[in-house]
């Protein structure tokens, strides 16, 4: 077969795997509470709110899906070197990947919420940790095995020089990066703070009055969760897909424009980089007039 | 309160004390690597994990004078210092050999090479931070110091132990190469950082944080057992990672000022 087209198809194929990891990332974080909304769920017994949150402070997402894929990556990567089949490999890697992960939440939560438990009258809710350590971890191993697949595709098909572990840690902080910063705007200042009008930011004076009543009951991270799966889950997928597809399609259409150019690697690169510019400009363009667009429908930016 | 992300409660052991004993045990760990290859994960790995066990407690101990936002970043930071200090000393040493034709044991001196490298490392980093940088924190220069050296040992600790020596034609191939080093700097970074991270607040306690320490330690020691394959070093990490991981939760629940099962919200008393 045309190795151009295999290339594509392994591509396509960890980008796919780029926007579900994505989407089952951010989810994750939302069950956890982790990174930007965790500062405010750490903050709201210091307000008087008592609340029902899992607290997983495990650093940022970045550091923590660093740790998770590159711990899977590398027992993969050992695993294949003996012999294994890949997909059993990859699994199983994922596997001790995931353990790690419900090791450190655990253990987060516990320590978050007993470093303040008597000075501010926060309890520790054993049925939160039990309830919740199922979602975080599987949500944790369905991101961690799309990335260590997308790494081995990297590694094997897309020419990636460095080996398994190295590229491993790379997408896992990527995966971490983009579900901390598309993702959590959708939780942090939404869904936390639903009782405050919306588009206003969150003020120093509001900070910590977290939302601890939910639609029925109280609230707790499943909720968040749910409220995250509409449109902030399946939005941080499709941007890390998009991230994937369109820097590996930048050097694919490089490469193809080059050898109809007969033309040597600083041309593919130069057309590569041309083409990044491109995209680039085209997404600020489209970014801003969804902003504008946004702000005159739904914001309370009148006139003051 | 003065300091929001407490850490300044009475300390169990002094941080000396602690740091010595890490700086001991890990170098140890690595000449147990180098000679009896046979055991490298066995003890290496367990005399590796008592530099991140050093590393969390001096990060308690620095990152009190924040408010929590900034504990991973100091366990990266440190972990940077560090991951330049053993490719330093390691590589240092490998060209002294190779191109200045020095006599080949100096090799057997790369942990303490490394050692050197880290402390001279983190006092430049330190000195910086205070100086153009501007940090207001007293024992800055010295916590940097400290960090970068317990950041040094344990990713020479746990790539010795993994490749089964530090001799630069064993590490070279068998964990740096290979992208190895690269789990020994995420993995011990996350020991180093995480222990503080989780447990610190206004009741935080050194007892539940060195707990959590060790606990985090002996994961990342089950994490290179896992991933060197080797079952028995792997069965022991776990069940001590256990008994650390049990003991940590029992006293969590200890300290708590109350442990609910149904969801209920406590009553005001106001």
């Amino acid at each position: 077969m045309d190795p151009t087209l295999l290339v594509l198809g392994a591509l396509a194929l960890s980008s796919a795997a780029a926007t579900v990891a994505g989407c089952a990332e951010d989810l994750e974080s939302d069950v956890g509470s982790q990174s930007n909304p965790n500062s405010q769920v750490q903050l709201a017994p210091q307000m008087g709110n008592i609340h029902r949150y899992f607290n997983k402070a495990i650093s940022g997402e970045p550091v923590s899906y660093g740790l998770y894929v590159t711990v899977a990556g590398t027992v993969a990567w050992a695993l294949m070197n003996i012999g294994m089949n890949v997909l059993l490999a990859l699994v199983i890697g994922s596997a001790i990947g995931a353990f790690v992960h419900g090791a450190y939440a655990v253990s987060a939560y516990f320590g978050r919420i007993v470093g303040q438990s008597k000075s501010f009258g926060q309890p520790v809710y054993l049925d939160i940790v039990l309830s919740h350590l199922g979602p975080i971890v599987g949500h944790g191993f369905i991101a961690v095995f799309c990335m260590v697949l997308a790494a081995y595709l990297a590694v094997t098909m897309l020419g990636n020089p460095f080996p398994l572990p190295l590229v491993s840690l790379i997408l896992g902080i990527t995966v971490g990066a983009i579900g901390s910063s598309t993702g959590d705007v959708h939780y942090g200042a939404e869904r936390e703070y639903q009782k405050y009008p919306f588009g206003g930011g969150v003020p120093v004076a509001n900070q910590g009055d977290i939302d601890i009543k939910a639609e029925v009951g109280i609230r707790n991270g499943m909720d968040s969760s749910y409220f995250c799966s509409k449109l902030g889950g399946p939005l941080t997928g499709l941007t890390f897909g998009l991230i994937i597809f369109l820097d590996g399609w930048r050097s694919l259409v490089g490469g193809i424009l080059g050898n109809a150019l007969r033309g040597d690697i600083v041309i593919k690169s130069i057309i590569a980089i041309v083409v990044g510019i491109i995209i680039v400009a085209v997404a600020a363009c489209l970014n801003r007039l969804v902003e504008v667009y946004a702000r005159k429908k739904y914001g309370p930016y009148t006139d003051r | 309160m003065s300091h929001g992300g407490g850490g300044h409660a009475a300390e169990l052991y002094p941080e000396n004390q602690i740091i010595a004993l890490g700086t001991l045990l890990a170098i140890l760990g690595m000449y147990i690597s180098q000679f009896f290859p046979q055991v490298s994960m066995l003890l290496g790995g367990l005399l590796a994990s008592a530099a991140t066990v050093a590393g969390a407690n001096t990060t308690r101990k620095v990152a009190a004078y924040g408010l929590g936002t900034g504990v991973p970043s100091i366990g990266m930071l440190s972990l940077g210092m560090g991951i330049i200090a053993a490719v330093a000393g390691i590589f240092l040493v490998n060209a002294l050999v190779k191109h200045f034709h020095v006599d080949p044991i100096v090799l057997y001196f790369i942990p303490i090479v490394g050692t050197i490298i880290a402390v001279i490392l983190g006092y430049v980093v330190g000195r910086l931070t205070v100086n153009p940088i501007g940090m207001k924190i007293p024992i800055m220069v010295e916590s940097m110091t400290k960090l970068s050296l317990m950041g040094a040992l344990s990713i020479l600790g746990f790539c010795s132990a993994y490749a089964g020596g530090f001799l630069p034609e064993i590490i070279i191939p068998g964990a740096i190469k290979n992208g190895v080093m690269a789990l020994a700097f995420i993995a011990a970074g996350m020991a180093i950082l995480h222990p503080f991270n989780a447990c610190l607040g206004p009741d935080e306690s050194h007892k539940r944080t060195l707990l959590l320490a060790v606990a985090c330690g002996f994961l990342t020691w089950f994490i290179f057992a896992v991933a060197r394959l080797e079952v028995i070093s792997t069965v022991v990490s776990l069940v001590l990672w256990a008994l650390a991981y049990r003991e940590f939760i029992k006293q969590s629940l200890k300290d708590a000022c109350a442990v609910y099962y149904t969801p209920e919200l406590p009553k005001r008393e106001t």
